[in-house]
């Protein structure tokens, strides 16, 4: 991949431990650099929270349209930042000195019409550059967001993973083994957030408008069910949403604030209740958070009260790593490139992705 | 100067190499709906029959639709990619023009014909381009003092539906193009590509838009509920000057 240029001086080489992230499985464009697995290089994102809010959820429609306008862009940017070139070569003045020598995209789970831009994109830098291409796990990349900003996390770690689109409780004992302990049998936990804030005409998303609200309400006025509280380790939201309407259509006079407070800390009290009974039957030395739920404070107090009660390590993510990113992407690609080698260019969108054995 | 074409727009997915002197090699397939999987293996296969290598391209040339709503993101997203990535300017095509580019030396009147599912069709005619149901496009044709000739997936799809409601409009009864112009060929694209390229009709990767001649679903759908009506939102790509829509 090295040579010589036309004036005998070495040209600068691609290098696998450079990769380029694309992330467009929902509704944010996001494109990364990161180096080694873990140094983030640059990581941009581009949310289109603006252009779904008026509908109350992502229109896959829209999302796909606004993921192709907003690919290249938010692509040279990261480069950019990167102080790499639009060849993802150095730039003269700056940079790593290295070009980009693999390029990782999401392709599943997530909306097949914004995974496609995504990966089309992808591939062909890849061909474009002579590099791998690398097919992610969205939900492997989450995991991966935790060890980026914390490489020191002690393994095994009970990772709650928690968004719009899913609730899984995973037991990671490093890069490439995993075991789902729990998961939601109906609603992911931001569902419910969404839902319930859009049911109180508090906003989309629902997750930060919930939690706005709280803050001027009474988390003990009223007493939603805890779903699933005792039951193992899966989750169960559908009904709580459901409470919540029932109490409402009887009780109109309630205030907004007071609805949100009590719906916000039964989901926190079901997320830190299972976390911990996961922590405890499992050989974890530590409790790690992820996806967009996670950066809900009261959860995140939540969470690390009782896990300095219990004596575990907590890791709770900046917010930035929580919600989708394209860094958490090139990181997971990086380590899936050195353990199963390239994708091939045949691959997919796979929007009902599970989480990956191993 | 090398020219690479992509063709993602509809029910056939591939890829093109052209030089200076007309297009060197084609790839192409009818993968169902798998275009994502097929488009960039077609990009490596047209690369090698013409013995070009990737860094040797100058321009890339796109169909951006009409037609399947993936498979234009699909073609897009990947000549932005190979643009931006090989650090060269882009070239946008209509499937429609494709595809008149394609049968223009078998007949006088050649009207491209893209199935848009629910119904609807988009066609060119004079310049024109319009999207509409069966009977709208009947009733154009039926106007036309020759039998025109029906090219593209819709016409494949809707091809005798059309002949009938022409001739029961008393119109010249159109004739139908065969399988192979079933979807815009790659080569055709390739080609009318080199012209383009020729005039300076380029875009950067940015520049590449996709022409759905559509608005999605929930837009639609909020704009007929009577409240609350989205501020500032646009009636929908017609705005855009797209041309007229024949209902």
């Amino acid at each position: 991949m090295s040579g010589e240029g036309p004036a005998g001086r070495a040209r600068p080489a691609r290098d696998p431990e450079i990769v380029l992230g694309v992330e467009t499985s929902c509704d944010e464009t996001a494109v990364a650099v990161v180096e080694g697995g873990r140094t983030i290089r640059s990581s941009i994102v581009s949310s289109q929270v603006d252009l779904h809010a008026r509908y109350g959820g992502v229109v896959p429609e829209i999302a796909g349209r606004a993921h192709l306008e907003r690919i290249v862009p938010a692509a040279r940017e990261a480069l950019r930042e990167a102080g790499l070139d639009d060849r993802g070569m150095p730039l003269a003045a700056s940079g790593p000195g290295r070009g980009i020598g693999a390029v990782a995209a999401t392709v599943g789970p997530g909306l097949a019409g914004a995974l496609l831009v995504g990966i089309s994109f992808a591939k062909a830098l890849a061909l474009a550059w002579q590099v791998p291409f690398v097919g992610v796990n969205h939900l492997e990349g989450h995991l991966y967001a935790s060890l980026l900003e914390d490489p020191g996390i002690e393994l095994p770690a009970v990772v709650l993973l928690v968004s719009g689109g899913h609730t899984i409780l995973v037991e990671m004992d490093g890069p490439g083994s995993y075991e789902v302990l729990g998961e939601t049998v109906d609603d992911a936990a931001g569902e419910a957030f969404d839902k319930v804030a859009r049911f109180l005409g508090l906003g989309y998303p629902g997750g930060p408008a919930i939690e706005r609200a709280a803050r001027e309400g009474d988390a003990s006025s009223i007493a939603f069910p805890r779903p699933m509280l005792g039951e193992g380790l899966d989750f169960s939201f559908s009904g709580l949403k459901t409470a919540v309407v029932t109490y409402v259509g009887k009780h109109p006079e309630v205030s907004s604030a007071d609805v949100a407070a009590s719906f916000q800390a039964a989901v926190v009290d079901v997320l830190v209740a299972k976390l911990l009974d996961a922590a405890g039957t499992s050989r974890a030395r530590s409790v790690c958070l992820a996806g967009g739920v996670a950066a809900n404070g009261p959860l995140r107090e939540a969470v690390a009260a009782a896990c300095a009660a219990a004596g575990l390590g907590v890791y709770l993510p900046s917010r930035s790593m929580c919600t989708d990113n394209a860094a958490m992407i090139a990181s997971a690609g990086h380590h899936l490139l050195g353990r199963r080698g390239p994708t091939p260019m045949d691959a997919g969108a796979e929007p009902s992705m599970r989480f990956p054995a191993g | 100067m090398i020219l690479l074409a992509l063709e993602s727009a509809t029910v056939e997915v591939g890829a093109a190499i052209a030089g200076d002197h007309g297009v060197l090699s084609a790839c192409a397939a009818r993968p169902g709906r798998r275009h994502v999987e097929t488009l960039h293996r077609a990009v490596s296969c047209a690369a090698a029959l013409a013995s070009v290598t990737l860094e040797e391209v100058g321009a890339v040339a796109v169909d951006v639709g009409p037609g399947l709503f993936t498979g234009i993101r699909v073609g897009l997203a990947a000549a932005k990619g190979f643009a931006l990535a090989l650090g060269v300017p882009a070239i946008a095509l209509t499937s429609l023009e494709v595809l008149s580019h394609a049968a223009r030396c078998s007949g006088p009147v050649v009207v491209p014909v893209v199935d848009m599912r629910r119904g609807e069709v988009a066609w060119q005619l004079g310049g024109t381009t319009s999207i509409g149901g069966i009977q709208a496009l009947a009733a154009a044709l039926a106007t036309l003092g020759a039998p025109a000739l029906l090219v593209g997936d819709g016409a494949r799809r809707h091809g005798a539906a059309l002949v009938e409601a022409v001739a029961a409009l008393g119109g010249p009864p159109p004739r139908l193009g065969g399988d192979e112009l079933g979807a815009p060929p790659v080569a055709s694209l390739a080609d009318l590509g080199l012209r383009r390229l020729e005039e300076g009709r380029t875009v950067p990767a940015e520049g590449l838009a996709a022409e759905y001649l559509r608005a999605p679903d929930a837009r639609i759908n909020f704009a007929s509920r009577p409240d609350p009506a989205p501020a500032g939102d646009a009636g929908g790509p017609f705005d855009a000057g797209f041309g007229s829509r024949v209902r």
